[in-house]
């Protein structure tokens, strides 16, 4: 009778410790799957002349989620260098800075727009027009409590599919 | 009631015996009038002009190849009112701003726009030739000139105007690559700098500007008339 309480007592604390083991990781499974609440307002592409192959993407992103986001990138199947810059005034001149792992606390809106933030579209494959709407992929990764969710695992990293609008600037 | 109409009514005719006296109170209401007008437009004309110092220190007359032929620098510019804005073509973001701000000027600016002179120096005369310069501007607006020439002749020009540029790594797509500053200069009729502006400046207030020194060479009743618009 007592060795046997034992023994349940003994089940009972390693399916506990199963539980509490599985938890979190059956919750980052979800998050993993699960796409983000991210919304993404007013993309568009500048127009500028043919004979220039670079230009900029603008857009607003609010990370509607309740976990902090980074930003890693934008691939375009049209261009062959896109890169995160901001526009900043140093030593009385403009210059481009790249930005590297911008963070998108939950609740945050972040504006990319002319002048500041903007995607670098550089080399261009094909000559835009104007009011065409154009496929981007902006890629991300998710920061956990535990820390920065590894990357380069693949699977881990998410991407957010949206169309851009080609525009004059007014 | 009717005893108190009476003498008003007799005090008219009293009037009507001397009708130059009252020919006189109207008069010196008129004058009044005109006075008080004259007092609020006055200042008004002038301040204005006066907010707009002359720059005896940066700008001046330059020598380069241009887009549009005859004109070699901003003095070619036939006694109009100039903005002049440094930048490159390769350039995504604030160079095309800054540009498309100009040409909404030029749009807002509606008949006093022919008055006005838009014009861009390139701080990369390696790749903006005058051909590239003259496709690149056309894009924004029809109007716009450009200059290019010599690496040495853009510094020298750059220099008088007080712009600063410094050419950076080219971008990984190999694409060339400026730190420069964005201002717009607003030139006067005579061709010396009055303003210079960022874009953080309102194009409402760069519009009231331009009318201003659109307006210096005019006569002072013109310009009153102009502030009664």
């Amino acid at each position: 009778m007592s060795t046997r309480g034992i023994k349940m007592r003994d089940l009972l604390r390693r399916i506990t410790l199963g539980v509490l083991i599985m938890l979190p990781l059956i919750g980052l499974a979800q998050s993993m799957e699960r796409p983000l609440n991210l919304v993404v307002e007013g993309a568009w592409v500048r127009l500028l002349p043919p004979t220039v192959t670079s230009t900029a993407l603008y857009f607003v992103l609010t990370n509607a989620s309740d976990v902090p986001i980074v930003l890693e990138g934008v691939t375009l199947d049209w261009a062959d260098r896109v890169e995160f810059h901001e526009t900043l005034q140093m030593d009385g001149m403009m210059q481009m800075v790249p930005l590297v792992d911008l963070q998108v606390a939950p609740g945050e809106t972040v504006h990319f727009a002319p002048g500041g933030k903007h995607v670098m579209i550089m080399a261009m494959q094909k000559s835009l027009r104007e009011g065409e709407h154009l496929p981007i992929v902006l890629t991300y990764r998710v920061e956990t409590a535990s820390g920065v969710e590894r990357s380069d695992a693949g699977q881990a990293r998410h991407t957010l599919r949206f169309m851009a609008s080609v525009q004059r600037e007014n | 009631m009717i005893e108190t109409v009476v003498p008003t009514m007799m005090r008219k005719t009293t009037g009507r015996q001397c009708p130059l006296a009252v020919l006189n109170r109207y008069f010196v209401y008129l004058l009044a009038f005109i006075g008080a007008v004259f007092g609020a437009a006055v200042p008004v004309v002038s301040a204005v002009a006066q907010s707009l110092p002359v720059n005896d220190k940066l700008g001046g007359a330059f020598e380069l190849a241009s887009t549009r032929q005859g004109v070699a620098g901003v003095q070619d510019f036939s006694g109009k009112v100039v903005l002049l804005n440094f930048g490159y073509t390769s350039c995504p973001d604030v160079c095309p701003m800054v540009l498309a701000r100009l040409s909404q000027l030029h749009k807002q600016l509606g008949a006093v726009a022919s008055e006005v002179q838009t014009a861009f120096v390139t701080v990369d005369p390696k790749t903006d030739t005058v051909d590239t310069l003259t496709s690149y501007l056309r894009f924004f607006n029809e109007d716009f000139v450009g200059f290019s020439g010599s690496e040495e002749s853009i510094a020298a020009v750059a220099k008088k105007y007080g712009v600063i540029f410094m050419e950076e790594a080219p971008t990984p797509a190999g694409q060339p690559r400026f730190a420069h500053s964005d201002f717009v200069y607003l030139l006067d009729r005579q061709g010396r700098i009055r303003k210079v502006y960022s874009t953080a400046d309102s194009l409402q207030d760069m519009q009231a500007d331009i009318r201003t020194l659109v307006n210096e060479g005019r006569s002072f009743w013109s310009r009153l008339f102009e502030v009664f618009q």
